[in-house]
């Protein structure tokens, strides 16, 4: 079936089977394969993107659930890596393998939107998703140097 | 002697002292670069016409940021400015053709540091000294008079000319030989010890990294794959029909199971450590090819591990650990001391199966044409990956092309490459088209491979001093090679000692996972040492230090000051650790406090980084357990970017937790319970300690291994502290499976 989609401001319309989920129309179809793919059942949220505001997994979302959404996916985040979340991660050097960051800067974007100063307990909640490297001190204090520096 | 995962490297020529370089090679591989004239020199680099200099990286990059570090070694020699540095990963078939020129090319044992240091300062330093005979020659100056800076070569006057115009000719001249070379000063260091950032920040950030999962070609298909659900199982059918009808379905291929490549032929002990067969369902898009795979009927032979469980394996391990198993080590006279000994204890400690779980799950592109084969995989080992794809194929190597992208972790798991092979079959059904194969997660975790299942029986004897004056331990574990050094390679000499080792077959073929048998071994090991401890009313660290007596080294001992400063080391590690994290200090009761030193020696002369840890524990009482504080002391030699240390110190304090709380497989009729992270949860931030301490100690020692020395000593005392808070005594994994509150 056809989607039409809106995704980092542009509207964009796919044909894939219904069922497909985001994840692979966003990687497969439109190549933008910055969205990762990790567990396919939301658990480790490497393929975070943000819809309406929310951070989603990408994975668990059907395309045809997505339309209407306003959907943003890292590459829509900057042209140049330097959003405030981003240059935050560069700064702490949080980084590993990588694999994971998207997802990761994708959640925190979401996160730092509906709460400009978040509290530990409050990251712990809201970002669940998985770094096998360990990257997890690096990440809370980046979260922290990108909600002060933007205020 | 000594069996290790280096011996499954033999195949590899060893290249030790004295590198000796080929001769450089000008404009090589041009036509993949461009009209303008890159310049290749004796294989480390190349030079190209803006003088940005590409550097080759023989090793993978699985998040511990060679790329970076290494960069910076041969760079240091070189004299190249770092915003200049390029580096690129290193290509196997060069490296097959020229006759193992990047010496080591596997990443494992945490080996890039210490294999890798000695050749890339080499050849920067061999590729400075040509570019000083080029600029002598071209200018008529002696070589005396002119020195190198920021990619460039200066003149008296102050003129200078860069690396890029002096290249061509550079290539022309004959390398230096190695023994004439001379390497910098450390003191004269302005890249190695420096904590640059990681060159490849940027695109870990905007999403532009590329992993082998996001290779993609023209006119691409897409493969899911379904291998026997049991160990060892073999394919008897599938009914295509049932499939015909679903949209964008262009085949079903089978997949023969077989040697797979590292833990192939050249394993020890002649273990079957191959891969199964599989069916693979290839279409025009991978959730396609997922969805008609979920829906093929395939019908297995489910083979002699079809009733196999961890139940039943962990009651055999438990029967042979009561039996006599070969001596592995042995001094003075156990059973005399244990006899007159004041105090025995006796326990059992077990270790499960476990399971790496990189986050990028594992894939494989294969491009099959008449004109040759390329391949593209995230994998530790891409020379052996390149070698199993020419064997499938079965094309002379020449005609194969292995492309070595970034890794998204691998922790072991990529050591092996049985998907190479699977995506090479794949490509061979399909020829013209490329395919990129993709495990789903659910796969990964029905056909990982595990570090060996474990039951270690200890028995120990205290005079009335409550010294250990004998020591027993028996260990027998499931499918591995000989990991006897988990058990033996005990730094401490108690003067009667009987170490006893042996393994029996289990389904599943061997892993290796960050932290190795000294994972298991080094938790079973202190962990019973500070029951004796606890038995003998001492403070562990007394305990400890007197085990670590270089004094109780035998004087006869081959290699004696090997042995002794091991000794040195960990003492110097456990006053460290003791002091930052202020030991001794009384914890109220529902806190508690580990401490755990160790390294990686896996035998006598194997150079080793020493660490120690202290973690504090809460348990709140009612089951639940925090890790309050981490405190870490690696000394790893010398230091290349302290920042990179520094992460892989955090990296492995969060993987010990997850190993602690959550690690586990189960095999139940022969298949793997877990499915996926709702079965097998792992760290998240919630469960992150928040408080990590870490002291690198400045050496001037050869860089030793840091990818994965805290893993073991931080498990330890994290579960040592459980104890110490008044919590159970763990002589089992995970902890998931443990009743922490108590009374």
């Amino acid at each position: 079936m056809k989607v039409n989609l809106k995704i980092n401001g542009a509207l964009t319309t796919v044909e894939v089977d219904d069922d497909t989920p985001l994840l692979w129309v966003l990687r497969d179809t439109l190549k933008m394969k910055g969205t990762k793919y990790g567990c396919g059942i939301g658990q480790c949220g490497a393929c975070t993107v943000i819809a309406d505001f929310q951070a989603t997994r990408s994975c668990s979302l059907a395309a045809s659930a997505a339309v209407g959404l306003d959907i943003t996916t890292i590459e829509g985040l900057s042209r140049d890596a330097d959003q405030f979340v981003q240059k935050a991660w560069q700064d702490l050097r949080v980084p590993q393998c990588g694999y994971c960051q998207s997802g990761m800067i994708m959640a925190v974007t979401a996160l730092l939107s509906k709460s400009s100063d978040p509290t530990d307990d409050e990251i712990d909640r809201e970002i669940t998703n998985i770094c096998r490297c360990g990257t997890y001190e690096r990440i809370r204090a980046a979260i922290h140097a990108a909600a002060n520096n933007r205020i | 002697m000594q069996t290790d995962r280096r011996n499954l490297l033999k195949s590899m020529a060893a290249v030790s002292a004295g590198v000796v370089f080929p001769v450089a090679m000008s404009g090589c591989r041009v036509a993949d670069y461009g009209p303008a004239t890159p310049v290749e020199l004796i294989s480390w680099v190349v030079i190209e016409p803006n003088n940005t200099v590409r550097i080759r990286i023989p090793q993978s990059d699985i998040g511990q940021g060679v790329i970076t570090t290494l960069s910076q070694v041969l760079a240091e020699e070189m004299d190249l400015d770092w915003s200049l540095v390029r580096p690129e990963f290193f290509d196997p078939l060069t490296n097959l053709k020229r006759g193992n020129v990047y010496v080591y090319t596997c990443t494992e044992s945490s080996w890039s540091a210490d294999r890798l240091f000695d050749p890339m300062r080499m050849a920067g330093a061999q590729i400075r000294q040509m570019m000083l005979i080029a600029a002598s020659r071209r200018s008529g100056i002696a070589i005396e008079d002119l020195r190198t800076e920021n990619s460039g070569v200066v003149f008296p006057g102050g003129a200078r000319h860069s690396y890029a115009e002096l290249a061509l000719l550079a290539s022309h001249t004959t390398p230096p030989e190695p023994a004439k070379v001379k390497l910098k000063a450390a003191a004269d260091y302005r890249l190695i010890g420096k904590p640059v950032k990681r060159l490849d920040l940027k695109q870990k950030t905007n999403g532009t990294l590329q992993y082998g999962i996001d290779v993609d070609l023209p006119s691409m298909l897409y493969a899911a794959v379904r291998q026997s659900p049991v160990y060892g199982g073999k394919l008897v059918s599938w009914d295509e029909t049932a499939i015909a009808k679903m949209p964008g379905v262009v085949k079903v291929v089978r997949i023969a199971g077989g040697s797979s490549g590292l833990n192939g032929p050249i394993a020890d002990g002649g273990e079957d450590y191959g891969m199964d067969d599989a069916v693979a369902v290839v279409a025009d898009s991978f959730w396609r090819a997922r969805k008609a795979l979920l829906a093929l009927p395939i019908e297995w032979d489910e083979g002699p591990f079809a009733n196999a469980s961890s139940e039943a394996i962990m009651a055999d391990l438990t029967r042979r650990v009561g039996q006599t198993q070969p001596v592995v080590r042995e001094a003075g006279d156990y059973a005399a001391a244990i006899g007159r000994a004041a105090q025995v204890l006796e326990a059992d400690y077990s270790y499960p199966f476990m399971d790496a779980m990189p986050l990028e799950p594992i894939n494989c592109t294969a491009w099959l044409r008449p004109e040759g084969l390329q391949v593209w995989a995230s994998t530790q080992f891409a020379q052996d990956a390149h070698r199993l794809a020419a064997v499938t194929a079965g094309l002379p190597p020449e005609r194969v092309q292995f492309n070595l992208p970034y890794t998204g972790g691998a922790f072991g798991r990529r050591c092996q490459n049985e998907y190479v092979s699977q995506g090479v079959q794949i490509a061979k059904a399909i020829p013209g088209r490329p395919i990129k194969l993709i495990w789903t997660r659910e796969e990964m975790m029905a056909r990982g491979y595990p570090p060996p299942i474990t039951v270690s029986r200890f028995k120990a004897g205290l005079d009335e001093n409550g010294k250990v004056i004998a020591w027993f331990n028996r260990v027998v574990s499931g499918t591995a090679p000989d990991q006897s050094y988990g058990p033996a390679r005990l730094p401490h000499y108690v003067p009667n000692l009987q170490i006893e080792y042996a393994r029996i077959k289990t389904p599943q073929p061997f892993g290796w996972m960050r932290g190795v048998a000294f994972t298991q071994h080094v938790w079973m090991n202190q962990g019973f040492q500070d029951e004796l401890a606890v038995a003998a009313g001492r403070d562990r660290v007394d305990l400890y230090m007197e085990l670590l007596d270089e004094t109780t080294v035998p004087a006869d001992l081959k290699d004696r000051g090997v042995a002794v400063n091991r000794i040195r080391n960990m003492r110097d590690a456990l006053n460290r650790v003791t002091k930052i994290a202020g030991w001794g200090e009384r914890l109220p009761r529902g806190r508690g406090r580990g401490i755990s030193v160790n390294d990686f020696s896996y035998w006598v002369t194997y150079r080793t980084g020493t660490a120690a840890a202290v973690v504090d524990v809460t348990l709140d009482g009612k089951g639940a357990l925090r890790v309050d504080r981490v405190f870490v002391v690696l000394n790893c030699g010398r230091i290349l970017n302290p920042e990179v240390v520094r992460g892989q110190v955090e990296g492995s304090i969060f993987w010990a937790i997850t190993t602690a709380l959550y690690g586990k497989i189960t095999l139940k009729d022969g298949r793997v319970v877990e499915r996926n992270f709702q079965d097998h949860n792992v760290a998240r931030l919630a469960t992150a300690c928040r408080n990590i301490h870490i002291e690198l100690v400045q050496s001037d020692e050869h860089p030793a291994g840091v990818g994965e020395d805290a893993v073991p000593i931080v498990m330890t005392a994290m579960l040592n502290a459980i104890f110490d808070a008044g919590g159970p005594r763990i002589r089992s994994l995970p902890l998931s499976d443990h009743d922490l509150s108590f009374v």
